[in-house]
């Protein structure tokens, strides 16, 4: 290989590689420097991310979503999800739904664009969907080691109302 | 200047000296490790894919559109019918199923990437670890040469044994991601107090939905949970400088190889584990690679003989 195809390799290494090894501090100055220039080029092959397993704090329960579905009927039923124990032979259904409940949780549009938009697309004749947001909180080592709740118990949940609402008529206006 | 040209010489060794015949059994034996773990993974997904992808399904595309972490995320399947997102996933399943046994390589792991990103952007609001890191690989071995060993192409036809370049390069950066992957993995981690005071472990142990069994009694060992969280950080914050030191290199990954099947055992996670492993196959020496090869044939050997 000629020095002059090395030299434009070498150069584009380099390029490469400070998209690699800057991109996942993203809150650091020189990435948001670099950012129009290399946020086009990483986001799009997919190489966009943050490297944080389990950090800064390790501390990440699982968010579930609590509904309750009213129907026309004026009948109502309550569902979880996910559900707390999977149900599926792959774990890993489960951990992607686990990822989803807290993406859909992000915002009040969010909620009502994804999920509350499919159960009214998927139950049926519901008119309108109550949503809590679930969390658990995790049992402290001294709670443990006292004997008073196992390592599998939580401590306490935290159940937050997020709102109502209601699914559109066929026309598209809400109920 | 002379030391400008000791680094430009290192450089060039690094990139393009380094290469030899012996990365390409390398590239082979992590073709199918890593093409496996991931079939594996996405043969979870199939199931879901209407949920996930569909424009019925959890994420219409017109919000999609609208979110700014979709910005460049660029995907076919909002314009696909529900049968043709199934469809593509099967084919997207084939095709790892391809790479793994080395038939038309080449053109399998571009296809792999290329449908692995129209799915990816199409929700990322179900993208996990696995996803983001096997992304990269997927698209380095895009040119990697992978079948110059035990593959179909190598035996239908003349597979070239001259590691050419450009695998090179692709083989290098495969193994600098996973130094960065681990480097800020580590130094992510000294941000948060609970990994300075040592509670670390107890927290990833007591999340709710990845206990796989009751570990109480392990409270009684604050000291060895302390202890834990300090080698797991010194771990990942060496790993980049330790792992090209060669008396460090095979007690690196020999500790990285019981660390990820912890993670396995004790958090849930079955596939990231296995896949972060299959990627050690790339840091291994020649003589490593024939002593498993050995162990592997004797294994096979001896079911040989139980089966008669």
């Amino acid at each position: 290989m000629s020095t002059k195809i090395k030299i434009l390799i070498s150069a584009f290494l380099l390029f490469h590689l400070l998209g690699v090894v800057t991109s996942p501090n993203q809150s650091s100055f020189l990435t948001q420097s670099l950012l129009e220039i290399y946020r086009p080029y990483m986001t799009t092959l997919g190489l966009f991310h943050s490297w944080g397993f389990f950090a800064p704090e390790p501390v990440s329960p699982p968010i579930y979503i609590d509904y309750l579905l009213e129907r026309k009927n004026g009948t109502t039923e309550s569902k979880r999800f996910p559900n707390e124990v999977s149900p599926y032979f792959f774990r890993d259904r489960q951990n992607r739904r686990l990822t989803l409940s807290k993406f859909i949780l992000t915002s009040d549009d969010s909620v009502k664009s994804t999920l509350v938009r499919y159960l009214c697309n998927t139950e049926k004749d519901v008119s309108s969907v109550k949503i809590w947001r679930v969390m658990y909180q995790q049992p402290s080592l001294e709670s443990v080691k006292s004997g008073k709740i196992k390592m599998t118990d939580s401590d306490k949940f935290h159940i937050h109302p997020f709102g109502t609402y209601y699914c559109p008529d066929k026309n598209g206006d809400p109920i | 200047m002379s030391v400008l040209n000791t680094f430009w010489n290192n450089w060039c060794f690094f990139w393009f000296g380094s290469k030899s015949e012996d990365d390409l059994k390398k590239l082979s034996i992590f073709r199918i490790l890593f093409y496996s773990v991931i079939l594996f993974f996405y043969i979870s997904r199939q199931a879901d894919v209407l949920f996930f992808f569909s424009e019925n399904g959890i994420l219409p595309s017109s919000y999609m559109k609208g979110l700014d972490i979709f910005k460049y995320h660029p995907s076919i399947l909002p314009l696909l019918s529900d049968g043709m997102i199934i469809f593509l996933h099967i084919i997207f399943l084939i095709l790892l199923f391809f790479c793994i046994i080395g038939f038309f390589t080449k053109s399998s792991t571009i296809l792999v990437y290329f449908l692995h990103m129209m799915f990816i952007n199409r929700n990322m609001g179900v993208m996990f670890g696995v996803d983001m890191i096997s992304t990269f690989f997927l698209l380095y071995l895009c040119f990697a040469q992978t079948n110059a060993y035990y593959s179909i192409d190598k035996k239908i036809s003349k597979v070239r044994k001259d590691h050419n370049s450009i695998s090179h390069i692709a083989y290098r950066l495969m193994q600098i991601q996973l130094c960065v992957v681990y480097a800020y993995s580590g130094l992510e981690k000294l941000k948060g107090t609970r990994w300075w005071d040592g509670s670390a472990v107890w927290d990833v142990l007591t999340i709710g939905n990845m206990q796989r069994w009751d570990l109480s009694f392990v409270s009684s060992f604050p000291m060895l949970l302390a202890v834990s969280v300090y080698i797991v950080l010194l771990w990942e914050i060496y790993f980049p400088v330790l792992i090209w030191i060669s008396k460090w290199r095979l007690p690196m990954l020999i500790f990285g190889v019981f660390m990820h099947l912890g993670i396995w055992l004790f958090m849930n996670l079955p596939t990231f584990g296995f896949m972060m492993i299959s990627y050690y196959v790339l840091f291994l020496e020649k003589t490593e690679i024939e002593f498993f090869i050995k162990k592997i044939n004797k294994l096979k050997k001896t079911l040989a003989i139980i089966k008669t």
